[in-house]
């Protein structure tokens, strides 16, 4: 009688105690692999500023002006190029052989 | 077991021993139990404990650089941030093979000196010294891969800033330890829940969002600096100031500093003049006479100032430099810039009232913003009245080109007091504190005013075809020696546009522009200044979002004559 609860209580905490290690094994392991990540965060949000720095750096307006002149042939906006959308169709109508109904011709052949 | 023991003592009074013995035995079981099941759960919780100590650690190394949030301008863009760069160090007592060391680093850093590394390595008794500082993380991932033993990295936090000299005096300058000296810099560390040192993971903080436009502040900066170069000026300063809030757009004062090399930016030629600088401005100030004449209704539009002959009281003679020698309306005075009719204006008013509205139009007092306090205004100690009639052309006032700047957008945008703030205003804000300075009438007269000198007086060479300017010019001669200079000329021109309803405020200065090469004329605001104005807003306006119209629509009649 005694024997077998004594049996019962020891296979009990012989596998509480082996719960217990498993877990906090299993606990080490996540954690290593949880700051291994932080570490991957924090060096990578290090490199996100960095990169961001370099692109502000490399889109400031002094050196998009030049490539932009020089590369592309644009300038400075115009006032006459900015009007409003009824200005704009106008303008369009203005322009020689614009069509204000594209596709209508289409349709009556 | 509580069966059991109730079978035993059934037995009777043989079985009394054997009851006791068994009841001894229970109470050691659950003594047992309770041990193990205390012991098993202390292992289960020691388990669980220690989880969040490692990745901790990781972060906490983080929070002990210094770190200051990142500046953006209005729109987003990046104007100052903090990287981490790291600094290779030595320790030599740990070195074994010197040469191979020595080789792999020049091999890395060409501009290491062979020798002065040489010997660094070979002090084996040290155990610190450095050998570069400022790593960008490639190299540092570099001399890492190397695996050398012996050499170790410390992080270091630098501000870098993207636009580099671009809004140098905005920004300001930081000092080694990454603590903001001067500009925005100095007020992030000055207010709290902007600059949170240690409690907050640097890449977490929120940016300080600054009114300027990066767009605007480049194109003021290049045309101040392409007009230093044109007038061979000695200085040249510019705001952008939206009239309704008091945001700044784009400020510049040439010549500036790189903000990455804080020495330079302790030079005094490169202070900044526009809050730490007071100027004798001259004719500008008109705008303010005219507008405490017509609020207080000493004058009207129509009002004749006789300018024909020189005012002369006592030693001091007032004269006109773009004389008309004959009666003018009050109109005809602002557009000829006479100083005769401002000075007889100012007289009628009085000299209290002067005083009481450069007051009101927070002239006098220093100006407190974001990026420190003003310098202070300089009055007269005993106000006269010829004081006020000097003071009525802007001579025997000096003051900051920025106190100038809100003052006269107070008179245009309609009446209000305007707060200058280099930081971005939110919606709600810009609606709360408006106080009224003046009448809409009289604000609207002033437009009107300013208008008509673009249009037919000192301001012609600011119009811009599609933006109705208006401004004033004006061309102080400078103090050198005790007298005023008449060769050395500080000439500004403020602006506003569209006219009928401002937007957006300009403020040009420029400090002894020459003529133009090939040019003899005198070089006045109106041969200088008044050109600037037109080329900034020429650009800057498409990129405020300004709608350029041709027709001028404002109250103001084009076509009064004056009635004599």
């Amino acid at each position: 009688m005694i024997r077998i609860v004594n049996a019962i209580t020891f296979v009990i905490a012989g596998a509480l105690a082996f719960l217990a290690f498993e877990l906090s094994f299993e606990t080490q392991q996540l954690e290593q692999q949880a700051s291994h990540l932080s570490k991957e965060i924090e060096r990578e949000k290090e490199a996100i500023s960095i990169l961001r720095a370099e692109w502000s750096y490399l889109s400031r307006p002094a050196r998009l002006e030049v490539l932009a002149s020089e590369l592309l042939q644009m300038s400075p906006a115009d006032l006459r190029q900015i009007m409003n959308e009824k200005q704009f169709a106008a303008y369009l109508e203005s322009l020689p052989g614009f069509d204000s109904e594209p596709g209508a011709e289409a349709r009556t052949e | 077991m509580t069966t059991q023991a109730a079978a035993t003592a059934g037995k009777g009074t043989a079985g009394a021993h054997n009851r006791q013995s068994h009841r001894r035995l229970v109470l050691s079981l659950i003594g047992f139990l309770l041990v193990y099941a205390t012991i098993a759960f202390r292992l289960l919780g020691l388990g669980f404990e220690d989880a969040p100590r490692l990745s901790k650690i990781v972060v906490e190394e983080q929070r002990q650089l210094k770190s200051r949030p990142d500046i953006v301008d209005r729109h987003g863009t990046l104007l100052a941030a903090d990287v981490m760069t790291a600094s290779l160090f030595a320790n030599p007592s740990k070195i074994n093979d010197v040469d191979e060391v020595s080789e792999n680093l020049l091999a890395e850093f060409p501009d290491l000196k062979f020798e002065t590394l040489q010997n660094r390595l070979r002090q084996s008794k040290k155990q610190f010294v450095w050998i570069k500082r400022g790593l960008s993380p490639r190299q540092q991932e570099r001399v890492h891969d190397l695996g050398l033993p012996g050499l170790g990295f410390v992080p270091e936090l630098s501000r870098v800033y993207p636009a580099n000299q671009t809004a140098a005096h905005l920004l300001g300058i930081v000092d080694v330890d990454n603590r903001g000296l001067s500009g925005i810099e100095a007020y992030i560390e000055n207010v709290s829940g902007l600059y949170l040192p240690r409690s907050v993971n640097r890449h977490d903080k929120p940016a300080v969002q600054m009114s300027i436009d990066l767009g605007a502040q480049h194109a003021l900066r290049q045309e101040l600096s392409s007009a230093m170069h044109r007038y061979r000026s000695k200085a040249a300063v510019g705001i952008v100031l939206d009239v309704n809030s008091g945001e700044i757009l784009a400020m510049s004062s040439l010549p500036d500093f790189d903000p990455h090399q804080r020495s330079q930016a302790l030079e005094t030629e490169r202070y900044d003049r526009v809050s730490k600088g007071t100027f004798e401005l001259g004719s500008v100030m008109k705008v303010i006479t005219v507008a405490i004449a017509l609020e207080l209704g000493t004058a009207t539009l129509d009002k004749i100032y006789d300018v024909s002959e020189p005012i002369r009281k006592g030693r001091h003679q007032i004269d006109d430099y773009h004389g008309q020698k004959r009666p003018l309306t009050l109109q005809e005075v602002f557009i000829h810039s006479s100083n005769i009719g401002t000075a007889k204006m100012a007289l009628e008013f009085g000299k209290e009232w002067h005083l009481s509205f450069l007051r009101k139009l927070n002239m006098v007092e220093p100006l407190k913003t974001e990026i420190g306090v003003s310098k202070r205004t300089e009055l007269p100690k005993h106000w006269t009245d010829v004081h006020s009639m000097t003071i009525s052309y802007g001579h025997g006032i000096s003051t900051t080109p920025l106190q100038f700047a809100t003052a006269v957008a107070a008179l245009v945008n309609g009446g209000f007091a305007v707060h200058p703030t280099f930081l971005k205003a939110s919606k709600e804000g810009r609606q709360t504190h408006r106080k009224r300075i003046i009448s809409a009438e009289t604000s609207d007269q002033i437009r009107g005013l300013m208008r008509q000198n673009v249009v037919a007086g000192t301001g012609k060479s600011a119009e811009v075809d599609g933006y109705r300017v208006g401004g004033k010019t004006g061309s102080a001669e400078k103090v050198i020696g005790g007298k005023y200079d008449t060769n050395a000329l500080l000439t500004s021109f403020v602006g506003i546009f569209p006219a009928d309803n401002p937007a957006y405020l300009t403020f040009i200065m420029l400090d002894e522009p020459q003529a133009e090469a090939n040019k003899k004329t005198r070089p006045t605001a109106g041969k200088n200044a008044t050109i600037v104005t037109a080329r900034l807003i020429n650009r800057i306006g498409p990129m405020l979002g300004v709608v350029p119209a041709k027709e001028f629509t404002t109250s103001f009649d084009e076509n009064r004559r004056p009635p004599y």
